[in-house]
């Protein structure tokens, strides 16, 4: 590759060694940088990993301390009402059954329940009794056929709005209904009214030992502070967090415990990217990854490292958020200390560069100005006794240098002696061939002057000879001419009198046409005539049909086609009378031209007889013309021999003067030439100085 | 099809039943309609008895100049009226005669040609309104682009009457 710029020396070994210096600084910085990135995104991974793990532990730890406890609480209920509840059908109770999951409702009649003699459907006494005792939520539930399901009769679970969530109804499709219906108890994590809460049910057996009810305990999942206290005092840096999502079917995506954002659903939630990352977490269940999270009071995208594990006993994902930025601080501050360091690295190596440059440029540019006064042709100064003195390389390349100026200098004073000695013959030489040329050259002239003359003379007697020929010719093909000419005049003639008997004849036969027409004319007034009085028959006709009423009617008719066709014969004989009009006056033009034409066929005829007779004094004339130019002919190709003979020897004698003329020529010139060289050797060795 | 557009085609039909029968109701006169050089002229065809052509013409002295002569025609003399000499004072040269019916009269017209003889409704007769020219001709009518006048023959033959008994 051609660098365009020219640098020196110095300037070269400058750049070169502070380009390998940055470029190995940048390499070991970049390095460096990208390894400390990799270890404080691991720590950070693991560290957010084991927050994750630890709070997955404490999670599922209290889930199943409070299923024994809820397993215990169903046990104290459990007491209360087995064994002690009736059904009473003369006291039904109306109710207006929901579907806790569809919320579709269908009016039902039970039979009221008594637990113990007292009235429960609707009443709350109980259930609030043993609420108090055992804490969480309490209800007794009443079997339903129609539609299928365990209604809420009494509870302390409540609606949204405070309410009592009676009326409400556990539907066929629920788990809870088919562990009942085989009269197990349920144990675990179900979905109660409007929240997911730890449960127990157990069946109640009535008097009939078929179940007519069932009863239940259950603690509220979100509503255990502890655990929420200890989820959110957990994070990772200032910056991060973690919270809970819900992983259930119907509320996949609220924030079960947040910091900020509790009860809201983020599942369509999107990063900077457009990825729905909450999603993709719900999906995923365990995991990490890196998001550019917007910040939901500012709008601005911050990246977040997350890392989730699922919790199926509760149906959660447990999620640690750090703060990118915050984890790769430490990496930013490394960055800003290997800026500082490598600038002042490239400082320290520019600095010795430039001292180490200067000097090796020194001799070499000392070299370099001897160098352009020896191309100037000064061999008179030697190099520097400094340089020369010098330890290294550089000092011993000057030594040779120098002894090599002195041997030419020696050299050139010798061949400028050789030089002036060898001028001066040549001079001489030059002299002499020059007044040889001369001569010969003034002979050369006079002998071309002769051939020349001689040269033009038989170019005319050949022009002389050619034209003769061209005339001989000529006669000839005019005798030739004139007897082809004289014997078509002759069958003009013959033709000519043809015509004239052949347009005497057309004259006759187109007046018989034109009688002819004539005739034809008065049979077209007879029919012409017939058909206006047939016409005038069916005007008649039709006005007697007329007069006839109705009863001529169709003889109308008839006489109106005839006269019809009479019209048409009328018409059609009018055509024939243009049509004979026509040709009668063609014909009468016809007789006119052909009248004409005879007159200028005999007018032609008249002139040709003349011609003939001119042609036949041409034709004597031609005759002699061509006998008189083939005897010239025969006399100047003689004369023109004679002169080709004489140019030749002249030729010979010339090429004979001219070849002498170049040899003094080419004498001259190689003296000249000689004489040149050696002038220019003299010039070139006057701009030496040797002293 | 429904109801409604078969009533109205129904009525329709009726109507036109009416224009028809109205149509037919029309008095059509039949008028033979001939040349005097190239202006056409029209007569009612029922008053023309026949056309004759290249009849002799016998000149008769000390009469009106719109008398071109006699003809003789079955025996009978009829006098042949010069139409053109009567309308512009110049004399037609003709060989074409109508002979016109007439109880009283024997009269007959020099005409140059026969156009046609065509059935013209009443209603397309403009008849002539003007005391001047009512006396010539008694309406015109539009045939083919051309209006075309239909002579007065009874006035015709009352103004020869005048004429003879002032000779």
């Amino acid at each position: 590759m051609n660098i365009p710029i020219r640098l020196s020396i110095r300037h070269k070994i400058l750049l070169g060694s502070i380009g390998i210096a940055t470029i190995a600084c940048l390499s070991i910085a970049i390095l460096c940088y990208k390894k400390a990135g990799a270890i404080i995104d691991t720590a950070a991974e693991q560290g957010l990993t084991g927050i994750t793990d630890h709070l997955l532990n404490l999670c599922r730890t209290n889930y199943e301390l409070n299923q024994k406890t809820v397993n215990y609480n169903l046990n104290v209920a459990n007491h209360f009402v087995n064994g002690k509840t009736e059904l009473n059908n003369n006291r039904p109770v109306r109710y207006n059954a929901e579907d806790q999951v569809t919320h579709v409702k269908t009016p039902v009649a039970l039979p009221g329940m008594t637990v113990g003699g007292t009235f429960v459907s609707n009443s709350f006494e109980l259930v609030d009794r043993v609420t108090n005792m055992i804490g969480g939520t309490v209800t007794i539930f009443q079997t339903m056929t129609r539609p299928k399901g365990l209604l809420r009769i009494s509870t302390s679970v409540k609606r949204k709005d405070g309410s009592r969530a009676v009326g409400t109804y556990i539907p066929e499709s629920s788990p809870v209904y088919a562990a009942i219906m085989k009269r197990e108890t349920f144990m675990g994590n179900a979905f109660v009214v409007n929240d997911w809460y730890i449960t127990a049910y157990k069946p109640i057996i009535g008097a009939g030992n078929d179940i007519i009810g069932t009863i239940y305990v259950g603690i509220r999942q979100s509503e255990m502070d502890v655990l929420r206290n200890k989820i959110l005092s957990v994070k990772h840096g200032a910056q991060g967090m973690t919270y809970v999502i819900d992983d259930h079917e119907n509320s996949r995506g609220t924030l079960v415990i947040h910091p900020s954002m509790e009860g809201k659903n983020i599942l369509g939630s999107k990063d900077a990217d457009g990825t729905e990352y909450i999603r993709e977490i719900c999906s995923r269940k365990n995991g990490s990854g890196i998001y550019s999270i917007p910040d939901p009071e500012t709008g601005t995208a911050k990246r977040k490292m997350l890392q989730y594990r699922n919790l199926p006993e509760m149906g959660w994902i447990i999620v640690a958020e750090g703060d990118y930025d915050e984890i790769n601080s430490p990496l930013f501050s490394l960055r800003n200390t290997m800026v500082v360091v490598g600038i002042l690295c490239i400082i320290f190596i520019v600095v010795v560069g430039t001292y180490f440059s200067r000097s090796i440029s020194a001799v070499v540019r000392n070299i370099v100005t001897r160098l352009k006064l020896l191309k100037e042709g000064d061999f008179s100064q030697d190099i520097s006794a400094e340089d020369m003195a010098r330890d290294d390389e550089f000092g011993v390349m000057a030594h040779h240098f120098s002894q090599l100026i002195q041997n030419t200098r020696e050299l050139l004073g010798k061949v400028k002696q050789t030089t002036e000695v060898l001028t001066e013959s040549i001079q001489d030489l030059t002299v002499s061939s020059k007044e040889i040329s001369s001569t010969s050259n003034q002979q050369a002239a006079a002998v071309k002057e002769i051939v020349t003359t001689m040269e033009d003379s038989d170019s005319l007697s050949k022009q002389v000879a050619s034209r003769i020929d061209e005339v001989a010719r000529i006669a000839s093909q005019t005798k030739d001419f004139v007897e082809k000419g004289f014997s078509l005049i002759r069958e003009t003639l013959d033709k000519m009198e043809e015509i004239q008997n052949t347009n005497a004849e057309s004259i006759t036969g187109v007046r018989s046409l034109g009688t002819q027409i004539e005739s034809i004319w008065d049979v077209v007034n007879i029919i012409n005539g017939i058909a206006d009085q047939t016409k005038i028959i069916a005007f008649n006709a039709e006005l007697e049909a007329s007069a006839a009423g109705d009863a001529g009617k169709n003889f109308q008719i008839v006489a109106s086609e005839v006269r019809r066709l009479a019209d048409s014969t009328v018409s059609s004989t009018n055509e024939i009378r243009q049509k004979i009009d026509e040709i009668q006056r063609s014909s009468d033009n016809l007789v006119l031209s052909t009248e004409k034409g005879t007159e200028r066929i005999r007018e032609g005829w008249e002139r040709s007889t003349k011609l003939r007779e001119v042609f036949d004094e041409i034709l004597n004339s031609a005759e002699v013309s061509a006998a008189s130019s083939e005897q010239i002919v025969a006399s100047v190709n003689q004369q023109v021999s004679a002169f080709e003979q004489i140019l030749i020897t002249l030729r010979q004698i010339s090429q004979g003067i001219d070849d002498f003329v170049v040899s003094t020529r080419s004498t001259t010139s190689a003296s000249e030439s000689l004489k040149e060289t050696g002038e220019d050797l003299k010039t070139s060795l006057a701009k030496y100085i040797l002293s | 099809m429904d109801n409604d557009e078969l009533i109205a085609k129904l009525e329709n039909s009726d109507r036109e039943d009416d224009t028809a029968l109205a149509a037919e109701d029309e008095v059509v006169h039949k008028l033979l309609i001939f040349q005097i050089d190239s202006i056409k002229y029209a007569v009612y065809a029922d008053l023309v008895r026949e056309i004759v052509i290249n009849h002799d013409l016998y000149y008769i002295p000390f009469v009106p100049p719109y008398i071109a002569g006699l003809i003789n025609r079955q025996g009978q003399p009829y006098t042949v009226f010069d139409l053109k000499m009567l309308f512009t004072n110049e004399r037609l040269r003709a060989s074409k005669v109508l002979i016109m019916k007439s109880e009283t009269d024997y009269i007959a017209f020099l005409i140059t040609d026969v156009a046609e003889i065509s059935g013209i409704p009443a209603s397309s007769i403009n008849l002539v309104v003007s005391s001047e020219t009512e006396n010539t001709f008694i309406g015109s009518f539009n045939h083919r682009g051309n209006e075309i006048f239909i002579i007065n023959v009874q006035e015709i033959y009352n103004r020869l009457a005048d004429d003879l008994q002032n000779i």
